[in-house]
């Protein structure tokens, strides 16, 4: 059994008297544990109403999701859901609640009422899977983006999550920060967490070993990143390839076949391959 | 740049005043005022001068830091000795004018009321300049939580009190930046009269409101993914221990409290001895 499954879930936004909004319609996808997944799609398509709705803070108005076999509509169940279904979103700054950063990893732990040494624990772990360890007494308001953003990931990581989703965490970080985010998610790919990585960025999206596009709250293209970078769908999505990608088609319509390409390392082998 | 200010009136120092047990220091201040109103004779108000300054020095704070927090009274001060002055009409007279009477009394009433008000928000103002606002709203959590029986909801007030201070630098910079982008526009803020002033502060107003709200709103979805309210057991990693340092503040301020009550009580000869010597014939 998948550890996410969602099956044919709509959700509708209720805004005035008589009307409402439907952000995600008829939906199904599974997602394995330990996979790693991009959603991405253009601005209102629901990716974050859907990140949403895969950790109970919004219920399917139509469906259901299933986490490790337990629907989020469960009432029962709902802290144990946001506990092994970690979010970070994309404004640090309002995702922070304490003023010292090791306080503000401990608040998820300490909501779960462990005990003090169990706590004290987890907050060394989790900073230190983000390399934050030397920065616990510093004053949160005043680390770069990514520092930010990486003591955002420790706060869910002190939770011991199983899934990681991250709603366009790196939006708002310049490339260095962007790169310190997502070499830490990598590591925690590698350890086994699953991760859901939301993005517009399609250079960060085809880092991942899926890619999920909605359009229009529907499911557009699921695949690999040249499955969904080739599809026919694809720019009918409103998305645009990422730099290497989008070269390596150009090249390709001019006569010269690099294979496929997603990433530039994957440019480049395609080149080297060429040239031998 | 508004970052780095402290707000409220913190002076970061490192002594062993700052560093003692926010809960003692709240316990100990209130213990301070109240024992204020049962001193009576001038030698009661120096054993306070003197415990006060004993306290400054330790905390290492200068003595303007503490001055400057009794400027702030200096109106209220002025104004309640001059209505003291004249209106105590009785014991011995020392000036008349007309129907304006100052008596000893009411001179020796005036100046200890004085003595009272200074020592009072003096004592008050070394905890705000010794301890942080989140130490401050974390000692009143936990001093506090004996009411949840009655079914105050202590540990929302204290969260609210935490996230507030914690917010305060991020709005600042945020004001900071819609005044720019406001002046950018064209818009004066800093000229005219005041009323051109304070027109000139809505178009900062509404844009700080709006995205205030907006951050309330994500901050709101960020703790519920954090599991806010999972357990009516919430847990806390920093456990607040009693040093020796707490017991030997709580020490010396219980006895500065007894003496002050015995004097008052029991020798009440001490004091009026003690200020005869040392005033002689001006009392
Ligand atoms: N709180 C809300 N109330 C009403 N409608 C909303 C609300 N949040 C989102 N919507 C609407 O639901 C639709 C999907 O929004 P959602 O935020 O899920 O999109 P998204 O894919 O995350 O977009 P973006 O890339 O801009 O973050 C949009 O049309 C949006 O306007
Ligand atoms: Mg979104």
């Amino acid at each position: 059994m998948p550890f996410i499954e969602i099956k044919g879930v709509s959700y509708v936004y209720p805004l005035r008297e008589g009307v409402s909004l439907k952000a995600v319609k008829n939906l199904s996808l599974s997602i394995e544990a330990g996979e790693f997944v991009a959603l991405t799609g253009m601005n209102g398509s629901g990716k974050s109403t859907l990140a949403k709705l895969l950790n109970g803070l919004f219920k399917p108005t139509e469906g259901e999701i299933l986490i490790d076999g337990v629907s989020t509509a469960n009432e029962e169940r709902i802290f144990d859901i946001r506990r092994r279904v970690g979010m970070v979103f994309q404004n640090p700054d309002n995702q922070t609640v304490a003023t010292l950063i090791e306080d503000d990893v401990a608040f998820g732990p300490e909501n779960l009422g462990l005990p003090r040494d169990e706590i004290i624990k987890r907050v060394n772990f989790a900073l230190q899977a983000v390399g934050m360890s030397e920065y616990r007494k510093r004053d949160a308001a005043k680390l770069s983006g990514g520092q930010k953003q990486r003591v955002a990931i420790a706060g869910v990581l002190a939770m011991r999550p199983d899934v990681l989703i991250l709603d366009e965490a790196t939006s708002m970080l310049d490339p260095a920060g962007r790169e310190e985010v997502m070499g830490v998610v990598r590591k925690l790919v590698e350890q086994g967490i699953t991760v859901i990585n939301i993005t517009h960025n399609m250079e960060e999206a085809a880092l991942a070993k899926r890619v999920v596009v909605l359009r229009k709250g529907r499911l557009a293209i699921d695949g690999t990143p040249s499955q969904v970078f080739s599809s026919s769908l694809f720019e009918s999505c409103g998305l645009t390839l990422p730099p290497a990608a989008a070269l390596a088609k150009e090249l390709k319509d001019s006569g010269i076949d690099v294979g496929t390409v997603t990433t530039e390392e994957s440019f480049a082998e395609g080149i080297c391959k060429l040239l031998r | 740049m508004f970052k780095d200010v402290a707000f409220g009136q913190y002076y970061p120092a490192n002594s062993a005043v700052h560093k003692l047990d926010s809960r003692i220091k709240l316990i100990l201040t209130l213990v301070y005022i109240i024992g204020i109103f049962f001193v009576k004779s001038y030698f009661g108000f120096m054993l306070t001068a003197a415990l006060l300054i004993i306290i400054i020095i330790a905390a290492k704070l200068p003595m303007a830091s503490v001055l400057r927090s009794v400027r702030g009274i200096l109106l209220l001060v002025v104004l309640t000795s001059i209505i003291n002055l004249f209106m105590i009409k009785d014991g011995d007279v020392l000036v008349q004018w007309k129907i304006f009477v100052i008596t000893k009394n009411g001179v020796h009433t005036t100046i200890k009321m004085v003595l009272r008000l200074v020592l009072l928000i003096s004592g008050a103002s070394l905890l705000a300049l010794t301890t942080t606002p989140v130490e401050l709203a974390d000692g009143l959590e936990s001093l506090m939580r004996p009411l949840s029986l009655i079914k105050v909801p202590v540990r929302d007030i204290a969260m609210i009190m935490s996230i507030a201070l914690r917010f305060i630098p991020t709005l600042f910079d945020e004001t900071n930046k819609i005044v720019s982008a406001q002046k950018a526009r064209g818009a004066s803020l800093d000229t005219g009269n005041i009323f051109a002033r304070i027109k000139a502060l809505i178009p900062v107003l509404i844009p700080l409101f709006v995205s205030s709200f907006r951050r309330a709103d994500e901050l709101a979805f960020a703790m519920d993914a954090r599991c806010y309210n999972a357990t009516d057991k919430r847990t806390k990693m920093k456990k607040p221990k009693i040093k020796f340092s707490d017991v030997l503040a709580a020490f010396v301020v219980l006895s500065f409290f007894t003496v002050i009550l015995l004097e008052r009580y029991y020798f009440p000869s001490v004091g009026i001895n003690i200020d005869a010597m040392i005033f002689g014939g001006l009392l």
